[in-house]
């Protein structure tokens, strides 16, 4: 079997972004697990860069073992991108069909990158798509579906609905998702009937432990608390938790403190600032001994797509507290019965005193969470269903020591873009 | 071990609640603002004051005219009409590009500058607790010695 290609708009080592940051765990850990694959990107240094600007030089370069092969970027008008993704960022308004041709065609694309996968395909056993709305996505599925498989990275957003996507992703041969409520949602806006489709989840670094002694002690945090981590801003819905928390205390007395990690800033009222300990930004092994020291995890967040925070609470074994308006922690809470959810003020207060009054349900929690984040998320399961998913496709995996023959062959590469 | 039944305790939980007679007007702070920050508020957010600035990168240089689509009449009538006014249009329009793009790159440089000041307050931070310590120690050995 050849190797496989993944394809992404942009790629470095140090960008920011999700899928970026998925992409990059991804593809480590199939190379280490000896899959041949290369990535197949554009010249663009990042999503925030300007789009048709050349950051990288176009050719092939190898870093940490991994083939990269650049591709230069096309000249956009970046207006009319511009015009068309105002309405859709405003809602869900309506394009026409000329609307949606301006989207993609306007949006970051490469007409190399397009001719590379269409005149090499016999080398590649398959193209890997991330994320779904870009145009290096669209017309890079276009040249050959039937080697395609997405992971589309899906949220309910204006996005999802257009019609161009809605026509092209029947034509897949496979979609890759990272929960079943994403899935779901693919499966209601897209006809997914001919396409080979799997949650496989999301690696994550579970190969940790925290000390919760450690971390009371440095922190001089004496009683029990609850812990929230992540950006303190409104969108992750922090000031709900506050206040819910301030009702706690107000109604239940002082039993139980709240420690916030992360960036952002909340101002706190008066009353509560001495149960409520902000420590801002902290040393990784420190959030993990704050994890492990921790009553219970709440995230409050009605919009996630995974939560990585949720997963790292599980795997120092602490039960977790997530908002019933998420379907993706909502449901990540019922399979594994790591947790417990809620809608409304009441619904919290309740959660918090059983798993405040019923430490061994709470302990059975925490360790049904971790054994589910390890029996579907550590790097060798997510390794494994990856080259699984790949297998059933197309029939076997590449090898890496047959690929990754043209290193630092930038000449080769711009020979190869011109086909 | 026994698999904790989720759905059994959030029954219980929201029984409880319908027999104590619970209800939001119940609630005494519900009403009260917090001040968390919001995605795009106005206090200093690194990662919004990026987005904002990718923005205004993006859309600081604006054609005279978007496309016309549509009936072919309505965009031919408008599109005339365009003619007509482009040399009224065309130089303020050269004017306002010029001004978005002196505006965000002035933007740009104080984003670095604020960039490089967020590093050197680290910096001293460090430095600070370093001296911290370092006192701390003299103070110790000081008390020793008496």
């Amino acid at each position: 079997m050849n190797k496989i290609g993944f394809v992404i708009p942009w790629f470095g080592w140090d960008i920011p972004g999700g899928a970026e940051a998925e992409l990059r765990g991804l593809v480590t850990h199939l190379h280490d697990a000896g899959v041949g694959l290369e990535i197949l990107t554009t010249c663009v240094k990042e999503f925030m860069s300007d789009w048709s600007h050349n950051f990288h030089r176009p050719g092939i370069v190898v870093e940490h073992g991994i083939t990269i092969r650049r591709f230069r970027a096309d000249s956009r008008n970046a207006a009319d991108f511009a015009q068309v993704n105002a309405k859709l960022m405003a809602g869900r308004i309506p394009l026409t069909a000329e609307e949606e041709q301006i989207y993609v065609h306007e949006m970051i694309n490469s007409r190399e990158l397009c001719h590379y996968l269409s005149g090499h395909r016999q080398e590649y056993s398959l193209y890997v798509f991330i994320p779904y709305m870009f145009g290096t996505t669209y017309y890079g599925i276009m040249q050959c579906p039937e080697k395609s498989v997405l992971i589309p990275c899906l949220h309910d957003e204006s996005y999802i609905y257009m019609k161009v996507f809605a026509d092209l992703f029947p034509k897949l041969r496979g979609m890759i998702f990272h929960a079943y409520p994403e899935e779901a949602l693919a499966e209601k806006v897209y006809d997914l009937s001919e396409v080979k489709h799997a949650v496989l989840g999301e690696g994550i670094d579970t190969e940790w432990q925290g000390d919760a002694r450690r971390f009371r002690d440095k922190y001089h945090v004496e009683k029990p608390y609850m812990l929230y981590a992540g950006r303190k801003d409104s969108g992750k819905n922090v000031d709900q938790l506050i206040a819910y928390y301030r009702e706690y205390l107000w109604r239940n007395g002082e039993t139980l403190d709240l420690v916030l990690l992360g960036g952002g800033s909340i101002k706190l009222p008066k009353d509560i600032e001495g149960h409520v300990h902000d420590f801002g930004f902290v040393p990784i092994q420190d959030k993990y001994d704050a994890y492990a020291g921790a009553d219970v995890f709440c995230n409050p967040s009605h919009n996630e797509s995974f939560s990585l925070v949720v997963m790292e609470s599980w795997i120092a074994q602490r039960p977790v507290l997530v908002s019933g308006s998420c379907a993706v922690t909502r449901d990540f809470v019922r399979r594994t019965g790591g947790g417990l959810y809620f809608d409304g003020y009441f619904e919290f207060e309740g959660a918090v005193n059983f798993l405040h009054g019923h430490p061994e349900a709470a302990e059975r929690m925490g360790k049904s969470g971790r054994r589910y984040v390890l029996e579907n998320f550590s790097w060798p399961v997510i390794v494994e269903r990856y080259m699984s998913f790949f297998t059933d496709i197309c029939g076997g995996i590449a090898d890496a020591s047959h690929h990754n023959t043209d290193r630092c062959n930038t000449a080769g590469a711009a020979s190869g873009m011109q086909e | 071990m026994q698999a904790v039944d989720i759905e059994k305790i959030m029954e219980e939980i929201r029984r409880e609640i319908k027999e104590k007679g619970y209800k939001e007007e119940d609630l005494h702070f519900k009403d009260i603002a917090l001040d968390a920050e919001e995605p795009s508020g106005m206090r200093y957010s690194r990662e919004d004051a990026e987005r904002q600035l990718d923005y205004l990168s993006f859309h600081s240089d604006n054609p005279v005219f978007f496309p016309l689509s549509g009936n072919p009449v309505k965009t031919f009538v408008q599109r005339v009409i365009r003619r007509i006014f482009l040399f009224v249009i065309y130089p303020a329009f050269q004017f306002q590009n010029k001004h978005n793009a002196t505006v965000t790159r002035f933007l740009k440089q104080s984003m670095n500058y604020m960039n490089e000041n967020e590093a050197l307050m680290e910096q001293l931070k460090k430095q600070q607790e370093q001296i911290d310590r370092l006192n701390e120690e003299v103070e110790n050995l000081k008390k020793r010695q008496d």
